[in-house]
């Protein structure tokens, strides 16, 4: 009963009100900016353009297509006006052949993708 | 006391300001922390996808390392070996025989992934496969009759091969292809072991009951699961599973029989699925499913509307009735030894079998052969036939025969070396055709199937 009559006698008291605003803005911009912030980060890395969705993407699609058209020849390839590099590196021991794929983008010295596997010639 | 000061404080807004910066600046470190943190969880999240995608390639290297190794030995049977990788990463793999074919399982692990797949593995068909004809038996000319059409190269002994009219019925039908004419012509190269071998397995399963498996073992995913983890139930006498039994045959399960063993449809199984009968398997009706091992000591029988893709293995006989229609990779397998009781493989008018039909010698050289493949006039063989014993065709096949002796009966008369009114085109054949092992000394294997691609965080988590 005591605390309730200080609180209305707090709200009546416009002293004090831009620290409650204050407060207030705070909480607001906590509850609604830390989600909206998460929802933004979220849109940016899962859009097709966030790198390493896209060193992954170009990853898979280098390396199936290297196993279905049984390219086994070591390359690099620059895409998208140089933004990426994919070097595909191709051994061979006896009859296996161990294939490398690397995805970089530019200038930076280490892959963003890396994927190996084994094959055998036919 | 405390209350009142708290009170007084809220009041006199002198500090405020401080309170309001210190409460800002918390904000936005919160903030920070809160965007740099979702971009670290979002960013795991998508090296999990590469690690998991490398997993996977790992697993499938697996497969073909030892498959590699198979090649190079195909004595080599480990149980449960670890490969080495290239990247110091390794694989585990599991090889076991599953009718004429091989499951290769492969286990690997990169970082925090873990990737299983299972692959079933035949054998490329070697060279004496892209052939329409081969007959080895060098006694007799070759005659072809009636309507008989063959597109294709031909095999056959020095006597050659030669168009000839049929009881005045002048032959009408075309051999587009080279024929070879071979001197001493000798049998195309067959490893019987492997499939012997595989019906030695399945008839442990006749004479003592195996264990179950753990219940670790059995819990694994249906995807990951080999035949020899599946759950094993035995009956002392005959037995007859009805749509009754469904329930039963919901996961790969292994059902011994050592008398007789029906499948009554409308039945559905699992691939994987094992039917092992001591006398005689009979598949009737609407019987369905991928991938099952049919075993029958005496004879392996279908009758009715039968959909599915199955090995069918017995020492005697093998018979599949019109209206069934045999899958790709469906295998018909009669061992050599009851060939002089008559044993042998029948496909009937309208049954379908896209697969391999084998019947192998009993004697590389036998002096009387008597066990038959017989193929009806509207029956259709997808696949190769292989039979060291006489062969009576007069159905379709796409795909290559390759037989000691050819046969058929017109009242009064056994004709040997007559193939009338058969249609044979070897280039009609899938492209990816693949045989059961062992008709090379040094085979080439290929993965028919990829089983089940299964990602999983691994068990150190």
């Amino acid at each position: 009963m005591k605390s309730r009559v200080a609180l209305c006698a707090l709200l009546r008291d416009t002293a004090g009100h831009s620290l409650i605003e204050v407060t207030v803005a705070t909480s607001l911009v906590v509850s609604v900016l830390i989600p909206l912030s998460g929802l933004v980060v979220y849109l940016l890395n899962s859009h097709p353009n966030a790198p390493h969705l896209v060193a992954l993407a170009i990853g898979e699609q280098f390396m199936e297509e290297t196993l279905h058209e049984r390219s086994y020849v070591s390359q690099h390839v620059p895409l998208d006006r140089n933004r990426w590099l994919v070097h595909k590196s191709v051994s061979h021991e006896g009859n296996q052949v161990t294939i490398t794929i690397r995805i970089f983008r530019r200038n930076r010295p280490r892959p963003l993708v890396e994927l190996i596997t084994v094959r055998l010639l036919s | 006391m405390r209350y009142v000061a708290l009170c007084h404080i809220v009041r006199e807004e002198r500090g405020s300001g401080l309170l309001a910066t210190l409460v800002m600046i918390t904000v936005v470190a919160v903030l920070a922390g809160a965007v740099v943190s979702l971009h670290l969880v979002q960013y795991r999240f998508i090296r999990r996808d590469a690690h998991r995608l490398q997993a996977r390639y790992a697993a499938e290297a697996g497969v073909y390392i030892a498959m590699d190794s198979l090649q190079r030995n195909p004595f080599w049977h480990p149980v449960d070996a670890v490969v080495n990788l290239p990247e110091q990463q390794t694989s585990r793999v599991t090889i076991e025989t599953f009718g004429g074919y091989l499951f290769i399982r492969s286990v690997s692990q990169y970082r925090r992934s873990q990737s299983t797949v299972r692959a079933l593995v035949g054998e490329v068909p070697p060279a004496d496969f892209y052939n329409a004809l081969y007959v080895w038996d060098t006694e007799s000319t070759i005659h072809v009759a009636g309507t008989t059409r063959i597109t294709g190269d031909i095999l056959v002994g020095q006597r050659g091969l030669r168009e000839s009219t049929f009881k005045r019925r002048r032959f009408t039908g075309r051999v587009d292809g080279t024929i070879h004419m071979i001197p001493n012509l000798k049998a195309p190269f067959f490893d019987g072991s492997f499939l012997q071998e595989t019906i030695e397995d399945l008839e442990r399963y006749l004479s003592r009951a195996p264990a179950t498996p753990s219940s670790a073992v059995q819990g694994l995913p249906l995807a990951e699961r080999l035949p020899s983890e599946n759950p094993v139930h035995v009956v002392a006498g005959s037995l007859r599973l009805t749509e009754a039994d469904s329930l039963l045959l919901r996961d790969p399960v292994t059902i011994v029989a050592r008398g007789n063993l029906t499948l009554k449809g409308p039945l559905r199984f699992q691939p994987g699925t094992l039917f092992i009968a001591g006398q005689a398997l009979s598949i009737e009706d609407d019987v369905a499913g991928r991938e099952g091992l049919f075993y029958g000591r005496h004879s392996v029988e279908t009758s009715g509307s039968v959909l599915l893709s199955g090995q069918f293995f017995s020492r005697e006989y093998i018979r599949i009735a019109r209206d069934a229609y045999l899958e790709y990779p469906s295998v018909l397998y009669v061992a050599g030894e009851a060939a002089e009781r008559g044993g042998g493989i029948v496909v009937e008018d309208g049954a379908v079998v896209n697969g391999s039909l084998v019947h192998p010698p009993l004697d590389p050289e036998p002096a009387v052969p008597q066990g038959r493949i017989i193929v009806e006039p509207a029956a259709r063989v997808r696949g190769a036939v292989f039979n060291a014993h006489q062969t009576e065709f007069h159905g379709t096949l796409y795909g290559a025969l390759l037989t000691h002796q050819l046969y058929f009966y017109e009242s009064p008369t056994s004709y040997i070396n007559w193939l009338k009114d058969a249609e044979i085109d070897v280039y009609e054949r899938p492209i990816k055709y693949l045989l059961p092992l062992r008709f090379a000394p040094v085979p080439r294997l290929a993965v028919l199937r990829w089983e089940a691609h299964v990602e999983e965080p691994a068990a150190a988590l």
